[in-house]
This record gives structure tokens, sequence and C-alpha cells, in this order.
């Protein structure tokens, strides 16, 4: 709008008291069309930065991410063929595969619900300070992991478990628990990987679910004390309630971040010597595997296929939680 | 049911923050209706919610019938209230609004949905029983939180400006609709208002507030014709009582006040401790005439500003030899011949006159002849 006002005293200059009406009228219609393409470009324009990042590093390897998933080809192969579903087919077929969907949905499957509730319940003990000094302190604790590199911290997170003299063992000890083998036994290594992604997942969540609180409305958590309604149960029909939007969000967030996950697994499970995934798959999952795929055994065309499967796998599930959300999320 | 009782009750927010609620005194009887009157910031939403026990007193009491009320928490006070935005359950319907309360306090479901029942009724909200609040026009959701205020029984039912959000018409219904209620139910209310119109109408008495401070409590009617000093007599009608500070001079049997006016000496007697000094004189609006009668006190000016109003002309007058450029305002019947630029001469009788001391002091009655300490309020 401030666009065409600049603009319009330009445009009553140039029509003359001499000239024709019709001519008038024309040149005014070609300058109005002028102004609306201009508007145009610089709409564009303004979002072109965005834009072309999105594209570059989004959409067009999305788009041939799917292209090649029909072909095979690999960076040492001469040839590229189109060989239509082969590659699904192949994966299908692939006991990895499924082990790598079995330990990735197991992975989800624990981290979303353990994510969401730890991260509600930080974020309610931190809501009573919101205002206070040492409030943003305990705030700033908690999200700090966030912004710290996930690799540097997986690093460390590997000492923690070190078998024989790290801090994890310590802390069972103490509790006069049995030691584990945590990154070195099958079962327990997951799990270690599961508690490093927490750690650094968390604060993220948490501040979210701060943002979501902060907007039920005093008055009526207030009023439901007068109600007599105890703790739980204002916390169980008040809040509950009101922020599930934002639990919601927090949930597709964390599903897509969890599906996702990698840096954490490569880090800890040995990636750096070449053997991530391990000890004996047990930590292999989708996006492990994909790289594996990939970048180990350079089969490019299968990769993108398994990518395209965990796509679909993500899109299906947010699908799922749309529409169950839909039924018991409640917007204003 | 029960009285409520406050003894020096203080608020102040933070350790060396402003004292917002300032030493309050002030006795409830059982089932009276007492409405809290005075201008924003004066800390009634801060008493009232000490009461409710959602904010913590500093000092002072809050007892409930003989009971010490302060380290007994929100929940068990017993008390119903209503908040400005009425602060309804958005994700409930009208009737899960009302029952919540009466679940939490242990309800079976057939008892709470019997007495839910019983109040919708008595409210005439029964049809919209299923509707959630934002389905609900504003008179809708105002008699919602009503009755969930009612719902539990409360001994005690705070209000704190319900009907601000309703437009004129619907205020003034759900005014009445609210004073029957008081009627049927009985139950101790404390109404904070910033409307002169519901404090009038609905208060059993009034307390008048500013600073944090109780400046009267008092019957409407004598909050009227008796304020306890300026500000009260300034807060109270619109427009309020017109004030003239000005030296009190005695020349004869007549007190001058000011350059202009004369009033006999022999029906304000109690102003003879007073000559010498300044006093503030004040006459309400509507009580000023174009005719007088013998013996009436005159204020003469020239009009400034004549606004009409439908049933009245307010009148704003400029005094002569005043001052300042204070406004004397006088309600003239719609007929009475005025203009801008006109000189008029208004009248009124001595004994509507009031007067108090100046700079907000008390008001001089010939009951209270006596000054107290005349030196703390000299001027000059
Ligand atoms: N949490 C708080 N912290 C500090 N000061 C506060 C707080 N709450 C209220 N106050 C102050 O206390 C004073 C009284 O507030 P209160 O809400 O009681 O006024 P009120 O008489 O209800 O006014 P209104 O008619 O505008 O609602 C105000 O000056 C306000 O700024
Ligand atoms: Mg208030």
């Amino acid at each position: 709008m401030a666009l065409k006002f600049s603009n319009q005293p330009t445009l009553a200059n140039e029509i003359e008291p001499g000239m024709e009406l019709e001519a008038a009228r024309k040149l005014s219609r070609q300058r109005d069309f002028y102004f609306r393409v201009k508007e145009k470009l610089i709409g564009y324009g303004l979002i072109l930065p965005a834009g072309a990042v999105f594209l570059v590093f989004f959409y067009i390897p999305a788009a041939y991410l799917l292209v090649i998933s029909f072909f095979h080809w690999g960076i040492l192969s001469p040839t590229t063929n189109f060989v239509g579903l082969k590659n699904f087919r192949t994966l299908f077929h692939q006991p990895l595969f499924w082990r790598s969907l079995l330990n990735s949905a197991y992975y989800t499957l624990v981290m979303i619900p353990a994510t969401t509730l730890l991260a509600l319940a930080i974020a309610m003990l931190l809501r009573d300070g919101m205002t206070s000094r040492r409030g943003g302190i305990w705030r700033a604790a908690v999200f700090l992991p966030h912004v710290t590199p996930v690799v540097a911290t997986s690093i460390i997170w590997v000492w923690v478990f070190n078998p024989h003299f790290g801090f994890a063992n310590y802390i069972l000890n103490l509790l006069h628990l049995p030691a584990l083998g945590w990154l070195e036994s099958t079962t327990w290594a997951l799990p270690a990987v599961m508690i490093d992604s927490l750690w650094h997942s968390l604060g993220l969540y948490v501040i979210i679910f701060l943002a979501g609180l902060s907007r039920v409305p005093r008055e009526l958590l207030e009023v439901a004390t007068l109600d007599g309604a105890k703790k739980y149960r204002i916390f169980r029909r008040i809040i509950w309630p009101l922020i599930s939007p934002t639990t919601f969000f927090v949930v597709i967030l964390s599903t897509v971040n969890t599906w996702q996950a990698f840096s954490q697994i490569y880090t800890m499970t040995g990636g750096a010597h070449g053997g991530a995934g391990g000890p004996a798959f047990s930590t292999t999952t989708d996006a492990v595997l994909i790289y594996q795929t990939a970048f180990t055994y350079l089969h490019f065309s299968l990769a993108a296929a398994m990518s395209f499967v965990l796509f679909f796998i993500i899109l299906t599930l947010t699908m799922v939680q749309k529409w169950i959300s839909d039924r018991i999320v409640f917007y204003r | 049911m029960t009285s409520i009782t406050l003894e020096s009750l203080t608020k102040s927010y933070g350790k060396a923050g402003p004292t917002v609620v300032d030493g309050i005194d002030l006795e409830v009887e059982d089932g009276e209706f007492v409405v809290l009157l005075g201008p924003s910031g004066c800390g009634k939403t801060t008493t009232l919610r000490m009461i409710a026990g959602l904010e913590k007193a500093t000092t002072g009491l809050i007892k409930f019938g003989d009971r010490i009320m302060n380290e007994v928490s929100g929940d068990r006070r017993n008390v119903g209230m209503v908040f400005q935005n009425y602060a309804l359950y958005p994700h409930m319907s009208v009737a899960d609004n009302l029952s919540f309360g009466l679940r939490s306090r242990g309800s079976t479901k057939e008892e709470a949905s019997a007495r839910v029942d019983e109040v919708l009724e008595l409210l005439e909200l029964s049809a919209l029983k299923r509707r959630k609040p934002k389905e609900l026009s504003g008179g809708q959701r105002q008699r919602v939180a009503l009755g969930r205020a009612l719902v539990g029984r409360p001994s005690v039912f705070l209000m704190d400006e319900p009907l601000s959000n309703l437009d004129a018409n619907l205020r003034e219904h759900m005014r009445i609709e609210i004073g029957k209620l008081h009627n049927t139910l009985g139950i101790t209310t404390i109404y904070v208002t910033h409307d002169q119109g519901e404090a009038m109408t609905l208060a059993d008495r009034i307390v008048v507030m500013n600073n944090g401070k109780i400046r009267q409590v008092a019957k409407p009617r004598d909050i009227y014709n008796s304020p306890a000093d300026s500000f009260v007599a300034k807060f109270i009608g619109s427009p309020g009582m017109n004030l003239i500070d000005a030296e009190l001079r005695k020349v004869d049997n007549f007190f001058r006040f000011g350059s202009g006016i004369s009033i006999p000496s022999s029906s304000v007697r109690f102003l003879d401790h007073y000559v010498n000094e300044r006093v503030t004189l004040g006459i309400r609006p509507e009580l000023l005439t174009v005719i007088g009668s013998e013996g009436a006190v005159r204020f003469s000016g020239k009009i400034s500003l004549v606004e009409q109003m439908g049933s009245q002309l307010q009148t704003y007058v400029r005094l002569d030899g005043s001052d300042h450029h204070q406004n004397f305002i006088a309600k003239l019947p719609p007929d009475t011949p005025v203009n801008i630029g006109d000189q008029i001469t208004l009248y009124a009788s001595t004994s509507d006159l009031r007067f108090f001391e100046v700079e907000g002091g008390p008001l001089i009655s010939s009951a209270a002849g006596e000054k107290d300490s005349p030196s703390e309020y000299l001027v000059g």
C-alpha cells in the first residue's frame, strides 16, 4: 500500500489537462498494471532469499532423491539404469532394513512420550519462577544443552557410559544396582543414546511448553482454586486441556526429530572408527543405515529409496497424529 | 453465611514496594450487600483478592465470623467469586463450568447435576446448558459466571466489576437481576465497581476508597448527602459536587466567601471557628436553581458551556471573581433559557451547602463544631 501511495503523485502529474479522457484512462490503467506487477515483484523479491535456500537445499534434493531411487546408480558404477521399483523390492527383502525400522520405532516410541512428559514436568516446575531472576537462570540452564554441538557432547556421553570408570555406572553403584555394559551391550546401547538425546533436546521442548503454559489465563487457575480443586485436578482438568495445542506441537516436532536422529547415534556407537550402529546392529536405526548405505557402501539409489520410505513413515505418523489431535486438541 | 471483619488490613508488593491497601477496617454484617467504590488503582481488587485468599495480606486480620482466615487457603474459604472478564473454563460446557467446583468438593455426579440444574433454572440458563462459553453472548457468559460462583452455596459472594463488560441496557438488566438474587439468597456480598449507579442502587452500604484507604462507609443516601470529606463529595455524583476554595470573612450578619458569595450567618453558625481561614464550599449541581427564594445563597457568573443532556441542561459557569479556571456546574431544567456568554445567577438554599476543611479535609458540620487541629489545614 505504501508503495502505491508514494507513486500516486507521479501518476497525477503525467495526466495533463489537455490530454484526452480515453488516453488518460488508458495511461492510468497501464500505470495500475505496472503498480500491481511491481508490488508482486517486490513481494516475491522479499521471500526470494529464504525461498532460494529452501529450493536449493530442500526441494531440489528431495525431488532428486525420488528420481534416483528409481535408478541403479552408485558413485562407482559406470552406468545409470532405470530400474523401476527394484530398489524398493531389494529393500523389503533385506532383514537389516527391517531391523533398522524396528530400532527406529523402538527409539521413537520411547523418546516421544519421555520427551513430552519430562519437558512438561520441568516446564511446570519452572513456571512458578517465570518472573524472578532465579527462574531465568534455571531456564537458561535447562536450555543450554540444546545449543551445544551434538557431536561434541555425545563424545562426553561416551565417557559417561564407559562401563569401567564412567559416571553412569558410578551412580548405579551408589544406588546398589548392578553395573551395565551400556554402549557395549546390545540391550543398553540404544537406551544410552536415548539418555543423551533427551538431555540434548529437552531444553527446546521445555521452552515451548513454558510459552504454552504462560498462555493459560491466571484467573482460570484462581477460579479453579476457589472452586476447591486441588493441584492435580487443576492440572488434569484445566491446564492439560488448555495446553493441548502446545503438546500436539511438541509431539509432532519430537516425532520428526527422533526419526531423523543421527549424529548422537553415529558418534556414540563408534562412527569415528567406521562401526556405527553396533554392537550387532542394535543401534542401527533407519538414519544410520541410510548413511552407511550411501557413504560406506556407496549405493546411493538404494539409500535414496530408504530415505523415501523414511519420509513416507514420518508423513504417515504426522497425519495420524493430526487426525487424532483434531479430535482431542482444544483450540480457542 | 457469615459476617466479614477486616482489621487494619494492609497489602504491599515486594519488600520496599508501594502500599496498595493501607490499613483498612471494615465490618460487613451477615447477609449484607457492601459495595467498594473508588477510582482506578485505589486497591479495590486487591482487597477483594485478599478476602478470597488469592493474595496474602501483608499485615492485618481477615475474619469470617469469629474465625481468622489469613492462613486459610482460597480453596477452603468457601467464597464464590465473579471476575471482571468472567474467567469461564473455555473448554467446558456451561453445565460443566458449574459442576466443576461441586465435583472438586466431592459431590457425586447425580448430586452435582441436580444442583447445577437448579441454579441454571434460577438464572434462566437451562436452554444453554450444553453450550461452550464462546457460543454465548456477553450477558449469558456473565450469568454463567454468577451461576458458577453461586452453585457451591458460598458463604461469601465476591464480585469484581462484574458488569463492566456489558452494554448499558444489559448492565441495567443484570444489575436488577443481581439485586433480586441477593434478596432471594441473602448471601453476604462484597461488590466492586466504578459505577456509582450500581453502587447506589445495589448497596446496603457503600465503602468509598482512595489510595488504599477507606474514606467513608455509609448508606448510599448518606454518602450522597453528607460526604465525609471533599474527596467523597467530588467523587460521588455525576458530575460530583461543585467545590470552591476561598477565604471566609465575616461582614455584619453575613459570611463573605471569596469575593462574591454571601451566606446569612444565622444558618451556619458552626463556621464561626473558621473566620479568616480558607475553607472549601460544596454544592451539588442538581441543587442549584435559577429562581431563588428569600435568604438563598447566590452564585453569579458567566456561562461558558451548555451541554444538552436530554432531561436537563448541564451548564458550566465561570463564577465572577473566581481566581482559577475551575468549572462550576449546574443541572438546570431542559427549557431554561441559557446561552453561552450570558450572565447568570444561580441560587442554593443554605441547608444544601456543605463545608470542608481545605486540601481534602473533613466535613465541617454543625454537630462537629469544634475544630480538632485547625493549624494543620491553614493555608498561607
Ligand atoms: N502484582 C502487583 N505488583 C505490584 N503492584 C500491584 C500488583 N497488583 C496491583 N498492583 C498495584 O496496586 C494498586 C491497586 O490495584 P487494584 O487492582 O487493587 O486497583 P483497583 O482499585 O481494583 O483498580 P481498578 O478499578 O482499575 O480495577 C495499583 O496501583 C496497582 O498498580
Ligand atoms: Mg480492579
